[in-house]
């Protein structure tokens, strides 16, 4: 099972495996329904609504059971540490990270694991919280965080392998060293640790925020109503973005909440698929027997079904779940753009079936009522926490369910604050990452909170002036800079911002102008003139 | 496996062990003592002592005799500290070529880590005497209050006492790791030392996987068992003023008796109530009478002159504890180290303070030498599982235009560690700029130490601050300090590594340690001639107290008289070269009188 526990690899189906014969329970039913030789484990796992891990447990025994092919490593080199969830913040194990493993032949004295360690730890340091880092929860307790971190510094600091040849990887360690014991200073004292919490929420906010705003968007562009589970773009480097031949729209995770059954009934939870084939129904007298062909069929890309196809989905996928045998006369009868196959059976037959059918519906109904209800009362309960994020997040799953005009307008006054107060949390986040001089960061919360609140001309200005300090995007930098000089041209400093992104892009008759202007604007700016001379100078 | 050593250069006494099957042994020296004085003295026919023979002839030859030179290691000639060692002491300090202070001893000048060396290389013979092979490795240890200045001093001395010192380590800590070295526990240890010339207070974490980390560290590198002397010193002296009217301080000798009564009595308050001073014959009245001092002091009388200075640790330990963020409930174990802590008056104020009794299991003389040496084990050989994450004793930063200091790497931080932070010029078409590396916690910066400069030059020329300048300070798990200071608009980069002065340039260094080596080999030489001149005397003697009767014996026939004749040359030759000294002619005449000896044995015995 242990090729599975990558995530990007992709579990391929054994074609002609008989399910019905081996001895699969229901929850190597629900996987193995997600497996389609295309999908991958992260992706099976959001499909399925299951833990990662278990579904790897699950695939390893499918494969074992002959369902799946023996995994092979997935031939996309993938620059992921683990997925870091933010809100479980699971100790993070980071393992085959993009680096360079010519690396781990160096000559030197270090051995393989603690070569992979350092690696991994180091090429993550941009990458994950004080809390991954240590590898903790994030409600670990001060003793937890200890012992931690004398775990990391016990094979991590370099006086373990003194005199050794420890070559390129000597400073790596120090960096590593560095990060960790920061990372166990700060969570190691209250104070401190509040401080950073406080932050982490702000990030996490505005990164829940992130997704949101990108279903959202793709709400309205999409025409299936059903977004597929796979990645989505806010997060690249969690999940590698899916083969351009299934480029399908991103979706929200699978709510955490409800039962399998809870889950199974949300239509974004299953893959799109081509209608299990029609297979000659069974004698009533066996309605525990298998369809004979349960061939899984490759869709072709992002169908959308129609409605009935749809419903026939659901309840077989019901079905399935609550353990029993769907009849392949119930599902053929739920769905009429299959060939209808003569039923032999007794009128009384049919009037069982009718109300067999009739019974389903109604609970697939309550079952969506009561979905959005517990959607609609979680967004309540978020708002009067004044947590807009969470609920717009609730709102907009449960409009998934049923777009009704109350739902949507209700959705859009949220979705509204939650803006407001994400572009806030994002400033807030920025100057955080500013006063640690994380330009690069600082440039990128800046870039978002301009985009959340796009007519504010002094946020454009930050993100220009800390992507310039960063200097490795200057286009955006420059993007940024003119749009702050677009929305207030009568600004001096904006257009010595603008200027300083030019000159270090070497756009030095652009930079020219801009600081022309700015000196034209304010004579006294002893710093624009500075700049001006300087720029005239280069030019010659 | 390479053998490293673990040395305790203390100010009063040293100490040195070793790892031995994976316990760290205290070595005692060929006295049988467990510490020797860090003791050096020149004697009039020039010939170096150090250690107890140095103490012994130390009032006789008070002026070239130095002790607590670990005071005046890694400072300017020109510190308050110096001056005050000035004050007190009996031997000549004299200001050295780089501003640094130095030790005159007939006519000679040494640099104090040359004085630091011969300890050092004792200690090394010590070790050596007793594995019976040479050492080349030793971890030393240091107060955790001395700056870069004073460690690169001590580390110097110990290149040029031939030792090649992987690691300076700070005494609490050493201290800490003999403490916890082994025992499989998790406590917030407190380490209080004081010994003989310098206070520490360290706090430690002992954690899992062998991992000691220095939380905090403090002290005093001015305040230890000779600032206590000096008490009971002044007491004497000014009793014996007003009683006499002669200040004994003016007499070199008198003052180095008076400085041996006052430890000894000080020693001896720690275990008994009252003690008397004795010094027959202390100094002339001038009109041909010898004067004495004969003074009973008590314990009472000595805390009372020592209060301050008991208190004065406290208070630090108080701002240690300030510092860490911490409780005095925080502190799970106290452990005491160095010999001061033997006063009852200490022990009390330390329980008094942390609300808890002091562990009693280390030996305050011994730990931290022992400490030294489990690191230098835990560095060479990774089967220990034991990692120290140590601290930066003191703020690193850069000077600022006005003489501000701007720290950039906190006291206390791990190393390794690196922080950077942007400055900008200070006046208008600045175009170069001068980075001035110290150490300290001062806010002005003359106050603080120096460590390196080094100047960032071709900044673009602009009206004061505009041009920003990153300064970026890195320190390795060596302690090594690397500066780079970048230039953010053109990128233009410099970089140093700082190395700290100890007051020697790299040639005099070089010089002191071939020299050095030079003398150790002179050292060695030397013992082995001077046991073969022993031999041989000894041979002599034997022969000369046989001859009579051989000659009686033989006398009969010609080949023994022959034979008797031969021998009396052999004699002869022999004497003449034992006389002059002549280590050759000894040699070459060794086995002539081993077997004239030997025949004279054979001779006697059988005829009787």
């Amino acid at each position: 099972m242990a090729a599975f526990d990558e995530p990007t690899t992709v579990p391929k189906p054994v074609a002609g495996f008989d399910p019905a014969r081996a001895a699969i329970g229901p929850l190597e039913r629900l996987v193995l329904s997600s497996v389609d030789g295309l999908a991958s484990v992260a992706e099976v796992a959001a499909a399925s609504g299951l833990d990662a891990g278990d579904v790897c447990t699950v695939l390893g025994r499918l494969a074992e059971l002959g369902a799946l092919e023996p995994a092979t490593p997935s031939p996309v080199t993938e620059p992921a540490p683990p997925p870091p969830d933010p809100t479980t913040a699971a100790p993070a194990a980071p393992s085959g990270g993009g680096w360079d493993r010519a690396l781990l032949d160096e000559p030197g004295d270090l051995d393989l694991d603690v070569r992979n360690m350092v690696l991994d730890l180091f090429h993550a340091l941009d990458e994950f919280d004080h809390y991954q880092l240590l590898g903790v929860a994030r409600d670990a307790d001060r003793k937890a965080i200890k012992s931690a971190y004398y775990g990391l510094a016990a094979r991590l600091h370099t006086d373990r392998y003194f005199g050794k040849n420890l070559g390129s990887f000597k400073s790596k360690m120090e960096a590593v060293f560095g990060r960790i014991t920061v990372a166990h200073d700060t969570l190691a004292a209250k104070q401190r640790r509040a401080e950073y919490d406080e932050y982490l929420k702000d990030r996490d906010r505005s990164r829940a925020y992130e997704k949101l705003l990108q279903w959202a968007t793709v709400d309205s562009a999409s025409p299936t109503p059903m977004p597929r589970a796979a990645a989505t773009p806010a997060q690249p480097r969690i999940l590698p973005p899916p083969p351009p031949s299934r480029a399908v729209p991103p979706a929200p995770p699978p709510s955490r909440a409800g039962g399998l059954l809870d889950r199974a009934l949300q239509p974004s939870q299953a893959s799109p698929r081509a209608p299990v084939a029609p297979v000659p129904p069974a004698a009533p007298a066996a309605p525990a027997a298998p369809p004979s062909e349960p061939k899984l069929v490759a869709p072709a890309g992002p169908v959308p079904l129609s409605p009935e196809q749809e419903r026939a989905r659901r309840l077989a996928a019901a079905q399935r779940l609550a353990g029993n045998r769907v009849s392949a006369a119930r599902m053929v009868a739920a769905n009429p753009s299959a060939p209808r196959i003569a039923a032999p059976t007794a009128e009384a037959t049919r009037a069982a079936t009718e109300t067999l059918k009739v019974r389903y519906q109604d609970s697939v109904e309550a079952a969506r009522r009561a979905t959005i209800k517990r959607l609609v009362d979680g967004a309540d309960e978020a708002i009067s926490k004044e947590d807009f994020v969470t609920a717009a997040n609730h709102l907009r799953v449960a409009l998934t369910h049923a777009d009704e005009a109350e739902l949507r307008a209700k959705y859009e006054s949220v979705n509204l604050k939650a803006r407001e107060i994400l572009a806030d949390t994002y400033l807030k986040q920025a100057a955080y990452e500013e006063s640690q001089e994380k330009w690069r960061e600082a440039g990128a919360t800046y870039a978002k909170a301009a985009d959340a609140r796009p007519g504010d001309p002094n946020i454009a200005a930050k993100a220009a002036n800390a992507m310039r300090r960063d200097g490795r995007d200057l286009h955006a930098a420059a993007r940024f800079g003119e749009v702050a000089v677009q929305k207030n041209p009568a600004s001096a400093e904006f257009r010595v911002t603008l200027g300083l992104v030019y000159f270090d892009a070497g756009l030095l008759l652009r930079a020219k102008s801009e600081l022309e202007q700015a000196v034209r604007l304010a004579p006294d700016d002893s710093k624009a003139k500075e700049l001006l001379v300087r720029v005239k100078s280069a030019i010659g | 496996m390479e053998r490293v050593i673990g040395i305790d250069l203390g100010t009063t006494n040293s100490c040195v062990a070793v790892m031995e099957n994976g316990a760290p042994t205290v070595i005692p020296n060929r006295g049988g003592y467990k510490t020797t004085p860090s003791m050096v003295a020149i004697t009039e026919a020039g010939k170096k002592l150090v250690g107890h023979i140095a103490k012994r002839q130390a009032i006789t030859n008070a002026e070239n005799t130095v002790f607590a030179a670990k005071r005046l290691i890694g400072r300017k000639f020109t510190s308050p500290q110096v001056k005050n060692a000035i004050a007190t002491s009996a031997y000549r300090i004299v200001e050295g070529p780089h501003a640094d202070a130095r030790i005159q001893l007939r006519g000679k000048t040494f640099s104090v880590p040359e004085i630091s060396a011969m300890i050092l290389q004792e200690m090394r013979v010590i070790a050596e005497d007793y594995l019976g092979g040479p050492v080349a490795k030793a971890v030393v240890t240091v107060p955790a209050y001395f700056n870069d200045n004073q460690r690169q001093a001590t580390k110097d001395a110990g290149a040029i006492a031939g030792l090649d010192v992987i690691r300076i380590i700070n005494e609490p800590t050493a201290a800490a790791l003999a403490y916890g070295f082994g025992k499989d526990i998790e406590k917030t240890v407190a380490v209080y030392d004081l010994g003989g010339g310098t206070f520490d207070i360290s706090i430690l974490e002992i954690g899992a996987h062998g991992v000691f980390r220095v939380i905090a560290t403090a002290g005093d590198t001015f305040l230890g068992g000779e600032d206590f002397d000096a008490r009971i010193i002044d007491w004497l002296v000014e009793g014996f003023q007003s009683e006499h009217g002669i200040d004994l301080r003016q007499d070199r000798m008198a003052l180095q008796r008076l400085k041996d009564a006052a430890e000894k009595a000080k020693c001896e308050l720690s275990s008994t109530r009252e003690t008397e001073v004795n010094l027959p014959f202390i100094i002339s009245s001038g009109r041909n009478e010898a004067l004495h001092l004969q003074r009973v002091i008590s314990r009472e009388t000595l805390e009372q002159l020592c209060e301050d200075l008991v208190d004065r640790t406290v208070d630090i330990c108080r701002q240690t504890l300030q510092d860490a963020q911490l409780g005095k409930e925080d502190i799970e174990e106290i452990v005491l180290v160095g010999g001061m802590t033997r006063m009852p008056r200490v022990v009390e104020s330390v329980a008094e303070f942390f609300g808890r009794d002091p562990c009693k299991g280390v030996h305050p003389d011994e730990v931290v030498a022992l400490g030294a040496a489990i690191q230098g084990a835990a560095l060479l050989d990774t089967k220990h599982e034991m990692v120290l994450l140590d601290v930066t004793p003191h703020t690193l930063g850069i000077l600022t235009a006005g003489g501000t200091f701007r720290g950039l790497i906190p006291q206390n931080t791990t190393v390794p560690t690196s922080r950077s932070e942007t400055f900008t010029t200070s006046r208008d078409n600045q175009t170069a700029v001068k980075i001035l590396v110290m150490q300290g916690e001062h806010e002005k910066g003359e106050q603080n130490e120096l460590l390196g400069e080094f100047v960032l030059t071709d900044l673009r020329k602009a009206t004061k601050g505009q041009v920003e300048i990153e300064v970026t300070f890195e320190i390795n798990a060596d302690g090594i300090v690397s500066v780079n200071a970048k230039d953010l608009e053109t990128g233009r980069q410099q970089a140093i590594q700082v190395t700290a002065t100890s007051g020697l340039t790299q040639q005099e260094l070089k010089q002191m340690i071939d020299s050095s080596q030079g003398e150790m080999l002179e050292r060695r030489a030397s013992e082995e001639e001077e046991g073969t001149k022993q031999e041989a005397q000894r041979l002599i003697a034997e022969i000369d107290k046989l001859f009579p009767q051989v000659e009686q014996i033989v006398a009969s026939s010609d080949f023994g008289r022959d034979a008797t004749e031969k021998a009396r040359g052999i004699l002869q030759k022999a004497r003449a070269a034992v006389s002059k000294g002549d280590h050759a002619a000894i040699k070459e005449h060794m086995e002539a009188l081993g077997r004239t000896a030997r025949m004279f044995r054979g001779v006697v015995q059988k005829t009787s």
